[in-house]
């Protein structure tokens, strides 16, 4: 569905991404790993055209279904996005308007994108449902409701637009561990319902192993491993990925004696 | 085990009809000793270490430091009992002033608790600070923002340490690192631990970091303990419902 070849995003000499290749079919949830400056927010940012308009150069080549996006106009990508390809992001309210009720928004959005009037009430009301939200929240504002709640609401928005591609940017970093489960849970059932394709970024990899698929490992703005995920968790063929993957604590290791 | 250092005696906190912490009792011994506090986001833990530090009225209860109610101290007691214990919180931007260069930053409190006067000495108790948090002497001429996420960390716990505290309060100290970074900071703590025979309490969202380095735990939920006992117990054999719920969403690579 989605594949990259050799993207490079750069602000003037500095390439703050570098992926030879990065493939994403349909229904496959690929994780992408690393810490700051390892680049994985920038490739997010290339896949949903966003690069260009933060000033920084782009070259090589992102298809969806197989159109070119690299050279797509803005016109386009506003069609693509949001459409196709829906973000949910790591703050939760970040991507809401503080000033408009939840319900008003969802339905602004759905207009935005061309859906109006009895169908996107409809769409409204079945994409809340299916994460597990009450329309008693449509009369809110972003304020007015929980961290989850608000990552919730943004999930359906993406599932009311029959988007097939998310790029979740760490959608559960800023979440509380309970409510972190319910999302990741979510995002598993969307995929199976809906077989939504997701490209995960996350720090965590812990995260990544009990979602996605395959997973990239990035560091300093390059790809160090790729793979199936049970392999690259499992036996890691790269210092860092090992490095990584040691560093993430665990219970019932390294206790005080 | 000797008396308590500090201990929380049935502490509560109302904020107006918000009632943010209950009935919260624990004690902390003389290091080396590590106390974790467990909780999500409401859960009231960072309320707890603003209380302990007398920052926050009690709206019942006592904090006690040494079997003194920090409530009574007097002026001079006070003044001992902000040296005795320091604050880490989880940004280390918000510790240290953005104007000031980090080797005024460690020293300030050297010269409030008038430790060393100002000149070589005090200048080379920096260095020594800093070189004991894994830190170079000339990271003393940088500004705050000059250093990265990891190295601020260190700074801040250098601050601390920098006027001898018998307890730290580390209120999330690794949330905002990288994991690897995460897991050099916490080498340095159970380091400081052991060297300086140091006292804490951890406040973290993460049950393995409270694994990693408290011999006690408590879990919180809306301001209240829901389960308390040595870690490996609270965390190999949750008894509590709400510590069973924690423990089985902290994703694992399996």
């Amino acid at each position: 569905m989605i594949a990259v070849r050799d993207l490079e995003v750069a602000f003037g000499d500095r390439v703050v991404a570098r992926v030879p290749s990065l493939e994403l079919a349909g229904g496959e949830i690929v994780g992408l790993a690393g810490e700051s400056g390892s680049g994985k927010s920038q490739t997010a940012l290339a896949v949903l055209g966003l690069s260009r308009s933060l000033g920084a150069r782009v070259s090589g080549s992102i298809t969806l279904d197989g159109e070119e996006l690299l050279d797509a106009s803005e016109a386009r990508w506003r069609e693509l996005r949001g459409r196709r390809i829906a973000m949910v992001m790591q703050s939760p309210r970040g991507s809401l308007n503080p000033t408009l009720r939840l319900g008003r928004f969802f339905l602004r959005t759905l207009a935005l994108h061309g859906i109006e009037g009895a169908d996107a009430e409809a769409r409204m009301r079945a994409a809340l449902a299916d994460v597990s939200l009450t329309d008693d929240l449509l009369g809110r504002y972003p304020h007015q409701v929980s961290g989850g709640q608000a990552q919730r609401f943004a999930i359906a928005l993406a599932v009311a637009l029959r988007a097939d591609v998310l790029l979740c940017d760490e959608p559960t970093s800023a979440l509380d561990v309970t409510v972190q489960a319910q999302v990741v849970a979510l995002l598993k059932r969307l995929r199976e319902e809906h077989g939504t394709a997701m490209l995960f970024i996350s720090h965590d990899l812990a995260v990544i192993g009990d979602l996605a698929d395959r997973v990239v490992v990035m560091r300093d703005g390059a790809v160090v491993e790729a793979g199936a995920t049970s392999e690259v968790l499992h036996t890691p063929g790269d210092a860092y990925t090992r490095a990584l993957l040691d560093a993430v604590p665990v219970i019932g290791q390294r206790r005080i004696a | 085990m000797s008396a308590p250092l500090l201990t929380a005696a049935s502490i509560d906190v109302r904020f107006g009809a918000v009632h943010a912490v209950r009935d919260v009792s624990f004690e902390l011994p003389a290091g080396p000793f590590g106390l974790g506090l467990i909780g999500e986001s409401g859960s009231g833990k960072s309320t707890i270490a603003r209380a302990l530090l007398g920052l926050t009225p009690l709206a019942g209860g006592a904090v006690a430091f040494e079997g003194k109610d920090i409530a009574s101290l007097r002026r001079g007691d006070m003044k001992a009992f902000r040296r005795a214990a320091q604050l880490v919180m989880q940004d280390g931007t918000e510790a240290l002033d953005p104007r000031m260069r980090v080797g005024a930053s460690v020293a300030e409190g050297i010269a409030a608790h008038d430790l060393l006067p100002r000149g070589p000495r005090r200048t080379a108790r920096v260095a020594q600070l800093l070189e004991e948090v894994g830190l170079l002497p000339e990271h003393a001429d940088r500004y705050p923002h000059e250093l990265s996420g990891g190295q601020r960390q260190r700074a801040t716990i250098a601050r601390a340490l920098a006027v001898e505290p018998q307890v730290l309060i580390l209120d999330e100290p690794t949330s905002a690192l990288d994991v690897t970074v995460q897991a050099r900071i916490l080498d340095l703590i159970r380091r400081l631990r052991t060297e300086r025979s140091l006292s804490y309490i951890l406040i973290s969202h993460n049950l393995a970091v409270v694994d990693q380095l408290c011999d006690t735990c408590l879990v919180l939920k809306d301001g209240a303990v829901v389960e308390a006992g040595p870690t490996a117990q609270v965390l190999d054999h949750p008894q509590h419902h709400y510590t069973q719920e924690l423990r089985a969403a902290v994703p694992e690579i399996a």
